[in-house]
């Protein structure tokens, strides 16, 4: 299971690179609104991460990993 | 490619649109080659006279102001979605002076020469005042909503140096990177000229329009000027330009011209519009954008940026 | 440095159709503005069902937050920012887990109300360059009986296409742990902990509406990873994580609304893996006020050495009755609203998290996984 989820990643970030329609920067003003971020609201994810963190057995996957606490 | 060929001449291709002369000076080995070169620009110049001037029945503006005539909403494409949000960042940036809804403010002052003696009925600017204001409608794009009967939208400010921007886009799409877009004092080059000399371009002497009083050199980007010299009245012994504050509903006393040179037309004409509208901090205005400009002020005095 | 209004008005005119930027590289820059951000919020865990309880309190902590944030562009090619939070709980921890006569297990709380501080801060640089960005941050957090130091430093650059961002970083902590009362439980008195990580993920425009993003990481714990405070709880000494993660984002400009879509594959050699879904939808109103609502589904697989009661023979090496190391998921459902007014954004959010043994993977599950609710409210100013 683990090796086959593995190996989807991995062909999913080559296959990423293959090209895309190109978009003209002055067709790019929807993908450039706040609300299409991938953290629209630094603070809140912060938190999320932090309280997740402290539940449940997973972590990470969110760019850098943050510090550690001692709630896990 | 022409860039390798050296039979070229400088050809000056005028058209008339959008209310002034309009130029474009490239190269090429004869005068119809140039004129044809030019055709796709000519057209789209047309193209957004047809769709924004407010003195076409059948435009798209005229269309928008007949809903803000009555008050309601309608929805707009995204080339006009993409103005209004700059029309907005204008406003926004200006602290309200920008204002394209502040064009009703010219149905109580006539600019034409010997067009009034004296000043409008306070009562009368009171009344156009209430109908003023971009934060007076609700632009949800693609949505305009105007709450307030009676309002109205002028392009007027950005559509030209905007179709002049689309110009340099679409001759340098179609390989052309030696020319020079001038409509009627708003200007972009596609490059340097055909040799890597950059363009020379003449700024006037506001109050003496035939002398030069400046060459800049122009390789990339844009140059626009604002000026309330072209039309201006006298009332009472003073000078009125006609430059329209959204807030008094007053032209500004004086008169005074910035040139500022951007990367893009439509920055450079705002931000030049923009600074005479602030009127006393215009040099500081346009000192802060950190952009070539030249600045005579209401006092006359020259601020020369030029060499930045 | 160029001026925030000479910013503003080259975005906005970038955006007009035919207008374009005059240099060919596409440079990447700082945020145009300065934000100061504050929030509060108060996540409190749903008392213990009493059937699940052995003894001790079926009171579970109740959390505050407060959380300051301000981030900044520092000349024309760097941004700073600093983060901060102040976190105070109080409340009863499980102790140990026993199975009781009719087989189901039962949880012993702590006797007495737990208070606990938390202190964090964080303070990141970055420069920005033609086609990329690199960045570095600090961070320090303190507890009475908890301290962690970490580093990250994280970069990303965009292809010459315009259209594809790689991105990568990597991170060390260096945890230092001092439980509280240690000779009175025969709880060890101090250890250490240490943690590295490191990601890549690329980032591709779809279109005009829409973008996605993927990437995997690799993490590695070592040192003492068991929990200090429950009465037996002995794990292994190293543990291996990796996380697979996708997101997409989908404008759609009728309904002036954003969708977001991420999904996360978890796995690591204690035997968890997980997987979590969340959706949520970013609606505009009046270009002023967002509301959103989102979903998030969450399912785990118990570790390997998991046992729903504790294991107070310790039969084998490795044992832990720690609900979070059970079978188990969870769904939950919140609602945020933004709205704008001039320099200020009010932001009023909250979310209700249910677990359920029933929604679990593979594994044994515990009577301890717990319900919370999270409630913040916020402002932001932007100069």
């Amino acid at each position: 299971m683990n090796s086959v989820v593995r190996l989807v990643a991995t062909l999913t970030l080559l296959t990423g690179l293959a090209a895309c329609e190109a978009v003209p920067a002055y067709q790019r003003g929807d993908l450039a609104r706040t609300e299409m971020a991938f953290d629209p609201d630094p603070l809140e994810s912060r938190l999320n991460q932090h309280i997740y963190f402290s539940k449940e057995a997973s972590t990470g996957g969110n760019g850098v990993a943050a510090g550690g606490c001692g709630c896990n | 490619m022409s860039d390798t060929r050296t039979d070229l001449t400088l050809f000056d291709v005028e058209f008339q649109a959008m209310g002034t002369r309009c130029t474009i000076s490239l190269y090429a080995d004869s005068s119809d080659n140039a004129r044809s070169q030019c055709e796709v620009v000519i057209a789209d110049v047309a193209r957004l006279e047809n769709k924004y001037s407010r003195y076409l029945s059948d435009s798209f503006l005229s269309e928008i102001n007949a809903v803000a005539e009555v008050g309601g909403a309608l929805t707009v494409d995204e080339e006009t979605a993409a103005l209004l949000d700059y029309a907005e960042s204008c406003f926004v940036e200006s602290d309200g002076l920008f204002d394209i809804t502040s064009g009703l403010l010219r149905r109580a002052w006539n600019f034409q020469p010997e067009g009034q003696t004296e000043l409008p009925d306070a009562d009368v600017l009171a009344a156009l005042l209430e109908r003023v204001g971009w934060d007076r409608l609700d632009w949800e794009s693609p949505l305009l909503i105007f709450d307030t009967p009676g309002m109205e939208l002028d392009f007027g400010g950005i559509v030209k140096e905007y179709a002049a921007d689309r110009a340099a886009t679409l001759l340098r799409e179609a390989g052309v990177d030696h020319a020079l877009i001038n409509l009627g004092g708003d200007i972009c080059v596609t490059g340097p000229q055909h040799g890597g000399d950059p363009w020379r371009v003449a700024i006037s002497d506001p109050s003496n329009p035939e002398s030069p009083l400046r060459l800049v050199a122009l390789s990339q980007g844009a140059l626009a000027s604002s000026g309330s010299y072209a039309r201006c009245i006298e009332i009472e012994g003073v000078k009125y330009g006609h430059l329209l504050n959204p807030r008094t509903g007053h032209p500004f006393i004086g008169t005074a011209a910035a040139t500022v040179l951007a990367d893009q037309c439509i920055v450079a004409g705002s931000l030049a519009t923009i600074a005479l509208l602030k009127n006393s901090e215009a040099s500081q205005f346009l000192e802060q954008m950190q952009l070539p400009f030249l600045l005579i002020d209401q006092n006359r005095v020259i601020f020369d940026r030029l060499d930045l | 440095m160029h001026s925030k209004t000479l910013l503003a008005l080259t975005s906005s005119a970038l955006a007009l159709p035919g207008v374009v930027a005059v240099s060919s590289a596409h440079a990447d820059t700082p945020p145009a503005v300065s934000v100061l951000s504050y929030r509060a919020s108060s996540y409190k865990e749903d008392d213990l069902d009493a059937s699940a309880l052995l003894a001790g309190s079926a009171e579970r902590y109740d959390i505050k937050v407060h959380q300051l944030r301000y981030s900044a562009p520092v000349g024309e090619k760097y941004s700073f920012s600093l983060d901060s939070s102040y976190e105070s709980m109080s409340g009863a921890s499980p102790w140990y887990t026993v199975e009781s006569v009719n087989g189901d297990a039962k949880v012993a709380m702590s006797g007495a109300t737990i208070y606990e501080k938390r202190r964090d801060i964080t303070a990141s640089g970055r420069r920005y360059f033609d086609s990329g960005n690199l960045g570095i941050s600090l961070t320090i957090s303190d507890e009475n009986d908890y301290r962690s130091n970490s580093m990250a430093v994280d970069g990303s650059f965009t292809l010459a296409n315009n259209s594809t961002t790689i991105s990568g970083g990597a991170s060390y902590s260096d945890d230092e742990l001092s439980p509280t009362d240690a000779l009175l439980f025969n709880r060890i008195p101090s250890a250490t902990k240490a943690n590295s990580s490191a990601f890549v993920s690329v980032t591709q425009i779809l279109n005009q509406f829409s973008i996605l993003q993927s990437g995997i990481s690799t993490a590695r714990a070592s040192g003492f990873l068991s929990d200090p405070y429950k009465l037996v709880d002995r794990r292994p000494e190293e543990r291996n994580q990796f996380t697979w993660t996708t997101s997409w984002r989908r404008y759609f400009r009728a309904q002036t609304s954003a969708l977001h879509a991420n999904y996360r594959y978890y796995d690591d050699d204690f035997g968890v893996s997980s997987h979590t879904l969340d959706l949520s939808l970013h609606k505009t109103f009046r270009r002023s006020i967002t509301l959103v609502p989102s979903l998030r589904y969450y399912q785990q697989d118990a570790a390997n050495f998991f046992t729903p009661a504790s294991d107070f023979l310790q039969a084998s090496d490795f044992n832990s009755a720690d609900f979070r190391l059970s079978s188990y998921g969870a769904l939950s459902a919140g609602l945020k609203l933004n709205a704008r007014v001039g320099k200020y954004t009010f932001v009023l959010s909250g979310e209700r998290y249910k677990a359920d043994a029933s929604l679990g993977g593979s594994g044994a599950s515990s009577p301890g996984i717990i319900d919370f609710t999270r409630l913040s409210a916020g402002i932001d100013f932007t100069f």
